[in-house]
């Protein structure tokens, strides 16, 4: 039998209420019909480039790159972002690299994202993984707002890592993610703990001998779910290091992907190619591959 | 009711002979066999056994059902069973439990299985008479709650008079069962091995019954490779089970 395990509970016990948000990004569409930011309030560790135009993006799509200047996330830190789309808005939010959570000794660090789409929005938040370095312990929370019409692809991802010279792996991880209507009511979600000594048991059913996880979501209501799902897995089929299913959300709010694999690099290829599948199929055209 | 009133109803209702339903659903065991995640290493033999090499497919097994007990019955489905049983008198609240169960449960195949054996448990205790087990199945027939399986239990359980913690073992335990019984019939192991893995993970059991059930709001799992068998398991050709 392996070592007993307390059950996991945040160190730092969690509020419900929102912290101050260190990130606040609002996207409008213009009467032309191209998406802008019509707010922002940006400030440490955060750093938001410039919009851009990418090629193969809807011609009104608004791509940013919002970056964490400060290196990752720090014992302590109590970071918040949040995104809003509003009505017919469309924008891509995304990292430019991943997100270190750095060792943690003196106290664990939270992470919040807020994402709200209004109606008739597309808001894509497809930040790439968060690295989780021996003894961080980490609460990452992503709180979505749906109204009628909306849809919201987004992607929730770890990876483990032990430096050079280091030794051991993350405390714990917690992440937290819900889907609720603008009543308030929970449409759908998902809630993961683990510890490092999980990973470590490498269990059948549980990790096995993956290091990497992601989930993938488009959410939305009155989708077509079922071609969704089969266009997924048809793409996804036969991906080398991964295992991956495609399922419906619950009360007709989208679609999800779970996705294991060996290393870091297979995660992102499934995670690319999932995207583009979603993409097309809502939009028409794939998106191109991003250089970062 | 007395203690050992208690626990005889716990042993009933946590009898594989119980008609709740729970033998056509393995969790995702049955893909994961499929995929050649589980069940690959050598069949157990008495010569093996003799020598000491121990891992063998009751070990996968043993490790499966410790998964599913420590990340998703122990940290989500007894925080639920455990809250139902505290508000077995409160409709409402009961019905807010059964949503979040199904708003937090990502594969479908999960939500489709936990509310399927529910409802299952609860037509059963109708038939008995169970009380409150009729106006809860009401709800379910309008369409305004799921009938989830932890729901069920807690509230069915709490009605026959069941003890607290006599509900977390028969649920805990009855969840070990079906799994190693689902493990028999798909060929992995054989009847004595099951039964080696059950003694295995009461160790295990009982430690985690020894801490308190934490708040449905905290309540949290960690079972992806099991998820994903499940949403495998959708189109799955040759399929034994209904999840």
């Amino acid at each position: 039998m392996n070592a007993t395990q307390k059950l996991f509970r945040p160190l730092a016990p969690p509020t419900r209420a929102e912290p101050e948000a260190q990130a606040r990004i609002a996207f409008s569409q213009a009467p032309s019909g191209s998406s802008y930011i019509s707010g922002q309030q940006v400030g440490y560790p955060f750093h938001l480039g410039r919009t851009l135009k990418l090629p193969d993006d809807p011609a009104g799509m608004a791509a940013v790159y919002l970056q964490s200047c400060s290196g990752g996330i720090f014992a302590g830190e109590d970071l918040h972002v949040q995104l809003r789309a509003g009505p017919g808005s469309q924008a891509h939010v995304s990292t430019g690299a991943a997100t270190i959570a750095h060792s943690m000794l003196e106290a664990s660090a939270r992470q919040t994202v807020s994402l709200t789409a209004e109606a008739g929005a597309l808001l894509e938040y497809l930040p790439m993984a968060t690295i989780l370095f021996p003894q961080a312990k980490l609460l990452s929370r992503v709180n979505i707002t749906l109204h009628p019409g909306a849809r919201v692809m987004l992607c929730d991802a770890f990876c483990l890592h032990t430096p050079q010279g280091n030794s051991g792996l993350f405390d714990f991880y917690r992440a937290e993610l819900e889907v609720r209507s603008p009543s308030g009511q929970l449409l759908a979600g998902d809630r993961l703990a683990l510890t490092g000594l999980d990973m470590t048991r490498r269990s059948p059913g549980v990790s096995g001998p993956f290091q990497a996880l992601a989930t993938f979501m488009l959410i939305g209501q009155g989708l077509p779910i079922e071609v969704l799902k089969t266009l997924l897995r048809k793409a996804l089929r036969d991906l080398p290091d991964s295992y991956l299913g495609v399922s419906a959300l619950a009360n007709d709010s989208g679609v999800s992907v779970r996705i294991l694999t060996l290393d870091a690099v297979a995660l992102r290829n499934v995670l690319r190619i999932a995207w583009a599948t979603v993409r097309e199929q809502l939009l028409g055209i794939a998106p191109r591959v991003r250089r970062k | 009711m007395s203690p050992l009133g208690s626990s005889l109803l716990a042993l009933q209702q946590a009898d594989s002979f119980f008609p709740g339903g729970a033998v056509a659903w393995s969790w995702g065991l049955e893909t994961l066999v499929a995929d050649a995640h589980l069940g690959t290493s050598p069949i157990t033999t008495i010569g093996r056994r003799q020598r000491g090499l121990r891992h063998d497919r009751s070990e996968e097994v043993r490790a499966f059902v410790e998964g599913q007990l420590r990340h998703r019955w122990n940290s989500f489905d007894r925080a639920f069973l455990d809250a139902a049983w505290q508000a077995a008198d409160d409709l409402q609240s009961l019905m807010l439990l059964d949503a979040q169960v199904e708003a937090l449960t990502l594969a479908e195949e999960l939500r489709q299985g936990s509310r399927r054996v529910g409802q299952s448990l609860l037509g059963v205790h109708v038939a008995l008479g169970t009380p409150g087990a009729a106006p809860y199945q009401q709800n379910i027939l309008a369409g305004t709650t799921s009938g989830h399986l932890p729901v069920v239990q807690g509230l069915i359980w709490q009605k026959l008079g069941m003890h607290r913690d006599h509900c977390q073992l028969a649920a805990a335990h009855g969840l070990c069962t079906g799994l190693v019984s689902a493990a028999v019939r798909l060929g992995v192991m054989g009847h004595v091995d099951a039964q080696r893995v059950l003694t295995d993970i009461q160790p295990l059991l009982l430690e985690l019954l020894d801490e308190a059930p934490c708040a449905p709001d905290d309540a949290s799992g960690f079972t992806p490779m099991a998820e994903i068998a499940v949403m495998r398991h959708e189109t799955q050709n040759l399929r034994l089970f209904a999840n």
